[in-house]
């Protein structure tokens, strides 16, 4: 492993990347550093191996394959409509919701057990609780009563 | 005399107008060079055409965000690793939550179809990419068989170009370390 300071800016140099004051400052060391020396020359081993390798082609039928002009449903400006039409729909679902869940709140039964209630919705009687035919018993004897 | 051809810059405006055959000629002008970048990126081919088509499904939907300010291939290209990156990730996670063994890494039919000494040169160069973290990988890649200078390296990444000067740096010590004999 090459310790030297310099080995920092090999990389740089092998690939012409430095700045002519670094390029010259490299070059004057390598004249006395063995092991610079001798990894810039790894470096250009490592790329006369890349330089001889070739990256296999895309098959011609895949290559039309991809070429062939996008299909209709995501050309741009249908892509466009339909993205809109998405959100407006998504939208409308938001909204309805809302009014839904608006409209559920108003008609939900009063939690109230008044006799008015009972008369009201005689279907939402609780006749598990005396509660109501109590205070209904009541009322008719409050009627009964009256002069 | 022939017509001269037209530029990446004049086919996407010509795409842009609805020009279909502008696609079909962009397509055959990078996708060759787009889908060996991502073969050595990924090292396997159904993956790298997988990625090459996304690549150019997803330019098609962003052609308005292209300002021009980079070059056409460039910006394919940083598409291409986008996607590339993605794949990768996604793979990882899948190998993680798998409790199969994990099948062959890489597409042995391109290693052996071919003429013995360009089947060696692929074969290790393949070999000495997988051993480099994805990272590593890129940036020896971009380089090495892209060509592409340290500020396009830095640009297609969205790295500071220092930080591609250190990747580089380290993938190239990684490997001299790994193949001392074979470069030797």
């Amino acid at each position: 492993m090459n310790t030297c300071s310099h080995s920092q800016l090999l990389s740089a140099y092998h690939d012409g990347e430095l700045s002519p004051e670094d390029r010259a400052r490299v070059e004057g060391h390598l004249r006395d550093c063995p092991a610079c020396a001798a990894e810039l020359e790894q470096f250009a081993r490592l790329t006369s191996v890349f330089a001889g390798f070739e990256p296999p082609r895309l098959a011609s039928d895949a290559l039309r394959r991809i070429g062939d002009e996008p299909p209709i449903w995501i050309q741009r400006g249908y892509l466009r409509f339909v993205e809109s039409l998405a959100g407006i729909a998504a939208a409308i679902l938001v909204a309805a919701s809302g009014w839904m869940l608006y409209q559920q709140r108003d008609t939900a039964p009063p939690r109230d057990s008044s006799i008015a209630y009972v008369v009201v919705n005689p279907d939402q009687l609780d006749t598990s609780s005396e509660a109501p035919s109590a205070r209904l018993n009541d009322w008719i004897a409050g009627e009964v009563q009256r002069p | 005399m022939g017509q001269l051809e037209a530029s990446d810059a004049e086919l996407v405006r010509r795409i842009r107008a609805g020009d279909g055959t502008a696609f079909r000629e962009l397509v055959d002008r990078h996708g060759n060079s787009l889908f060996g970048l991502a073969y050595t990126l990924l090292g396997s081919a159904s993956d790298a055409e997988d990625v090459v088509q996304e690549t150019f499904l997803g330019a098609f939907r962003r052609l308005d965000a292209f300002e021009g300010r980079s070059a056409v291939k460039t910006w394919l290209t940083r598409i291409l690793l986008n996607h590339t990156s993605k794949l990768r990730r996604s793979k990882r996670v899948r190998k993680a939550e798998s409790t199969e063994t994990p099948a062959a890494a890489n597409d042995r039919s391109l290693r052996t179809g071919s003429p013995a000494v360009a089947v060696d040169s692929r074969v290790d160069v393949m070999a000495m990419l997988d051993t480099l973290s994805p990272d590593h990988r890129q940036v020896i890649v971009l380089r090495e068989l892209e060509g592409l200078s340290y500020e396009e390296i830095a640009e297609a990444l969205g790295v500071p170009r220092g930080t591609v000067e250190s990747r580089l740096h380290r993938a190239r010590q990684e490997l001299k370390q790994r193949y001392a004999g074979y470069l030797t």
